[in-house]
């Protein structure tokens, strides 16, 4: 038979036609399966455990629940009655399962075996790697210089930080340093002078009237992004009484700035002296609180002090404010009793703008500044008596500031540090002029560094030490929430540790064992868990604290949950299926100032020092070459500066400008026009420190005259996703200190720029 | 040609009748199907309509709704490069505008996930009818069935329809975070925000092994469950009681585009 095209096409069409049917025909008819309904498929399941654990990406301690199904964490999703994060989460916290299974996260002790900071490094097993660490430390000790050894930290409230420095104290060292990130701290220097000498602030962001932020980007760099956020929609459409006003005075439009019913520009650097010109306005218009003469000290230096300093045209001139907004300002503020919240910068902003709270009676106050507290029963039990070396290590200078260690190492000046131990720190990605700690660690005769990545610091250490990450290991630390709230975190590891990375905790465990008494005495635990067992029993004794309900309920759990526990056991139990335990606002033991007067201190001795020497300011020749000032800040992403190394956040830290991926600069079109620049176009940023490259964005929400630059990205380490994205501003901010808080001063740096 | 017995008027003959018979089965089989369903279904219930309400005065453009739901839906990992090429997959994306000059500048950002329209643009340009409009309102895509036309990319007015230009990967071992209740999307497959449909499909099941029927709360999407300023209500919009339904009256309502009279079920409440 002759087939011609037509039949050809013809047969073809009329089998697919009938191909269709007939298959549907077989598969549903003859062979039963079930229809395919697309919306409504049923997909195989395997058994699934949801576990509390906690997040660690930054130090609020969110509660998260975490949904495992065959081994593998699936989903993180934030603990519904933990009293902090209430069930929601952060995006860092969101994106907490790329941490987890990062691709390059260490998975293995390594060893140094090129030049320092070469980056070459083989492999070792724990056997091996930790005698490397012993047998130095033991040669400290042996020579009785215990106090040669340093412990660098980034601000951490987990059980790590109480243990490291359990064993600082009990080896004999007094250098127990925490390196505070750019932004996102709350200004504890300036409470514990004025209020509470052993303090920390917490601001009751959900229930103030006027919140006047200075500079402090609070719904991005905030120290609990859950809780920032959770107030901003609680003050905006959740209180049934007057609608709080916000007020961001920032020289960039930041998250929060764009969210506030007003944002007051103002040039880098100088949010304390706007400060001082409203509490200038409050006590000339006797906007001041009735009680305030007999609760405080200082009262009348301070009020002499802004009076001849801080008049509003003399602020206006220095802060680029105009004196009728300080005016209203100030009047808003006292009449509305406000709450003013500022970032941990140098000691004369943070008490600036502490002092307005102290003005309107705003300490310790609902609305107002609270304290952070600890529940009973939570803290380690007293360590034994240390022996004769250990003592004298204590008794050496203690360093001053972590930021100093650098000038420290390079002058040589003071008793070299012979090993550091760097834990959740990274100085040689941020800190300002970060090639100075890399030139002032290549003197270190041996740096350990603990991590889950290989950061930049860790690259230039001796000893690389992986690190288990929040979810492979046990969880025991207190927190307290924005509004007073007291909770304690306990939770079991929900998987193993991947490879051989091991938690801190219990690094530092096997440390003391190995190192033998006296140092061993003070560890009387075998691992982190019978550490939390005994914790557990001592939070029963108390008798105080409710657990926090079983993180799914089911009948079984509600039944078990129903009955009070009868032992430290039970107890335990309870907060494991719940994730912990929390305390109202009410037990928290406030009150009184515990200050040198026993009030309040308004105008604290270092205050007068320091402004005698205060405002000389770089300027003069350096200005002309360098017109511009530099404003850094952080994005909720990089809070801290860390975070580039997960893909989710890379993506979205620059939402702003649709930018990702890049490091760009914020330049505000009249600048931008005066250099020549065009928005997009590749420039060179340069200081007197140093130079970097960026892509030049014109922002309408720049202050003129301004660059504002995001900190966290630049990496020269951090797996694929940060390696060589990017630039890192930090290297163009001085090594100029505050004296009183260590504190760098990393806003303002001058600044020129030029068509790369 | 005249010795062959195939002429036109049989060709067009077998054609109808193949075309013919192929309905018949289809029919056939469907009806069978929904047999088969009836008694799988939950306590019978009245068909949902669910929408979302998105309040942009609690909304502090924190973006974790954006991170939640790429975890959530297993969407491929952002990279430089896909960056670049404008093809970063984002099924909850947010909507960055600034306006006004200094210092008096607006700077909004807006989330946007697909705003599941009564009447959707993407779903009649659709030659496969991979993508529909379900009985519950939800702007679905069926995977297998799409074909990379990408017709409904173009179709969507709020950009929320996205391609796979490329198969997605995961480096070792990153594929353990998958989400078991959500399929990997192919090279070639047109994606989009489902409301986590998946959940919905387990709150039912859940509610039908109670003996009940859904109760508000029972289906949240992941992007509304991680939200830390709460900006985001959800549920039946044919419920009258519903959070999604009393603030969706609330004044201060508008819904995108609403002009191209796409009749979106995501609505939004302006900064007061």
């Amino acid at each position: 038979m002759e087939l011609t095209r037509r039949a050809f096409l013809g047969l073809t069409g009329l089998i697919a036609t009938t191909a269709g049917a007939v298959e549907d025909l077989i598969k549903y008819r003859l062979l039963g399966l079930p229809p395919p309904a697309a919306d409504e498929e049923l997909l195989p399941r395997a058994p699934e455990q949801w576990a509390p654990s906690v997040c660690q990406l930054c130090p609020a301690g969110c509660g998260v629940a975490a949904r495992v199904v065959q081994g593998r964490v699936v989903k993180l999703e934030g603990l519904p009655a933990h009293p902090v994060n209430q069930g929601a989460l952060c995006p860092r916290g969101a994106a907490g399962l790329t941490e987890l299974y990062h691709p390059d996260r260490l998975l293995q002790p390594l060893r140094r075996v090129g030049e320092r900071g070469e980056g070459r490094f083989e492999p070792v097993a724990w056997e091996e790697a930790m005698p490397l660490l012993v047998d130095r430390l033991r040669g400290l000790r042996q020579r009785g210089e215990p106090q040669r050894l340093a412990w660098l930290s980034g601000p951490s409230r987990s059980l790590g930080r109480q243990l490291i420095q359990r064993f600082l104290r009990a080896w004999g060292s007094p250098h127990d340093l925490v390196l505070s990130p750019p932004a996102g701290e709350l200004p504890a220097e300036a409470f514990r002078l004025m209020v509470d000498r052993e303090g920390e602030p917490l601001y009751d962001l959900a229930q103030a009237n006027l919140l006047l932020s200075f500079g402090l980007d609070w719904l991005q760099a905030y120290p609990s992004p859950v809780e920032a956020s959770r107030a901003y929609g609680w003050l905006r459409q959740g209180r049934s009484d007057r609608r709080a006003r916000i007020v961001q005075v920032e020289p960039r439009l930041s998250m929060t700035a764009a969210k506030s019913d007003e944002w007051i520009p103002i040039r880098p650097g100088q949010d304390g002296w706007l400060a001082l010109g409203i509490a200038h306005v409050l006590i000339r218009e006797r906007l001041i609180h009735d009680q305030l003469a007999q609760n405080s000290v200082g009262l009348e230096p301070f009020a002499r002090f802004v009076a001849s300093r801080a008049d509003p045209e003399a602020v206006a001139e220095r802060t680029g404010v105009p004196p009728e907004t300080i005016q209203r300002l100030a009047k808003e503020f006292g009449l509305r009793r406000g709450l003013a919240v500022g970032a941990r910068a140098d000691l004369m902003t943070q008490w600036a703008v502490m002092s307005l709270n102290g003005l309107v009676g705003n300490l310790d106050a609902r609305g107002g500044v609270l304290r952070r507290w600890e529940p009973p029963g939570l803290s380690l039990p007293p360590e034994p008596a240390r022996d004769d070396v250990a003592e004298r290590g204590l008794q050496a200078q203690r360093l001053a500031h972590a930021e100093r260690l650098p000038e420290h190492l390079l002058d040589g000046t003071e008793a070299p540090i012979e090993i550091l131990c760097v834990h959740q720190a990274n100085p040689c990605f941020i800190s300002p002029s970060p090639s100075r700690w890399v030139e002032a660690l290549g003197r270190m005769p041996f740096i350990v560094s603990f991590a889950s990545m290989l950061d930049e610091t860790a690259l230039h250490a001796d000893l690389v030490l992986p690190l288990a990450t929040a979810l492979e290991q046990w969880q025991f630390a207190s927190v307290c929430t924005s509004d007073g709230r007291a909770a304690v975190n306990i939770t079991p590891p929900v998987v193993p540790p991947r490879g051989a990375a091991r938690a801190l905790e219990e690094v530092i465990l096997q440390l003391a064992r190995a190192l033998g008494p006296p140092v061993a005495g003070a560890f009387p635990w075998d691992s982190v868990e019978p550490l939390v067992k005994e914790r557990a029993q001592a939070l029963y004794e108390t008798k105080s604290g409710t657990p926090l309900p079983p993180i799914r309920w089911s009948s079984e759990t509600m039944r078990e949950a129903d009955k009070p526990p009868t032992s430290g056991e039970g107890l335990l139990e309870r907060l494991r299926l719940g994730g912990g335990a929390v305390w109202p606002a009410e037990d928290a033991p406030w009150a009184e100032f515990r200050t040198p007067s026993g009030r309040l201190e308004l105008f604290p001795d270092a205050m007068t020092t320091l402004l005698e020497t205060a405002s000389a300011e770089a300027g003069g020749g350096e200005a002309q070459h360098a017109p511009l000032q530099l404003y850094l800040y952080s994005p909720l992403a990089f809070l801290a500066g860390t975070g580039a190394h997960l893909p989710f956040l890379q993506q979205i830290a620059g939402r702003h400008l649709s930018e990702a991926w890049e490091t760009w600069a914020e330049l505000h079109p009249s600048t931008a026009r005066q250099f020549g620049i065009r928005d997009g176009e590749r420039i060179w940023i340069a200081s007197l420190h140093g130079k970097v490259e960026a892509t030049a964005r014109w922002c309408e929400g720049v202050v003129p005259g301004v660059v504002a630059m995001p900190l966290g990205l630049g990496h020269l380490a951090c797996g694929r996703w940060a390696k060589d994205i990017g630039a890192n501003p930090a290297h163009l901010v001085g090594r100029r200190l505050d004296e009183q808080t260590g504190q760098p001063f990393w806003q303002g740096t001058l600044v020129k720029v030029w068509k790369a | 040609m005249e010795g062959l017995a195939y002429s036109r008027r049989s060709f067009l003959a077998r054609a109808l009748a193949a075309a013919a018979s192929l309905a018949l089965f289809r029919r056939l089989s469907k009806a069978e199907a929904s047999v088969r369903q009836a008694p799988g279904q939950a306590v019978a219930a009245r068909p949902h309509r669910w929408g979302m309400v998105i309040d942009l005065d609690r909304c502090t453009g924190c973006q974790a709704c954006v991170v939640a739901c790429w975890a959530e839906n297993n969407q491929p990992l952002p990279s430089p490069e896909a960056h670049r090429a404008g093809r970063i997959i984002e099924w909850m994306t947010l909507l960055p505008s600034t306006e006004g000059e200094y210092p008096a500048v607006r700077q909004r950002l807006m989330p946007v996930p697909c705003q599941h329209c009564d009447r959707p643009p993407c779903t009649p340009v659709c030659p496969v009818f991979a993508t529909y409009k379900n009985p519950e309102g939800l702007v679905a895509q069926i995977y297998p069935r799409c074909i990379g036309c990408r017709y409904c990319v173009n179709a969507c007015p709020y950009t929320c329809k996205f391609f796979n230009w490329s198969t997605p990967t995961w480096p070792a071992p990153m594929e353990a975070m998958h989400n078991p209740d959500v399929s990997v999307r192919p090279k070639g497959v047109t994606e989009k925000c489902t409301f986590c449909h998946h959940r919905l499909i387990r709150a039912k099941e859940q509610a039908a092994s109670d003996g009940r029927t859904l109760r508000e709360g029972d289906y949240v999407p992941a992007c509304m469950q991680v939200c830390p300023a709460r900006a985001i209500a959800f549920g039946d919009l044919d419920e009258p009681n519903s959070a999604a339904s009393q603030l969706g009256r609330s004044p201060r309502r508008s819904l995108l585009q609403e002009e191209l009279g796409t009749r979106p079920k995501v609505t939004y409440l302006a900064e007061a």
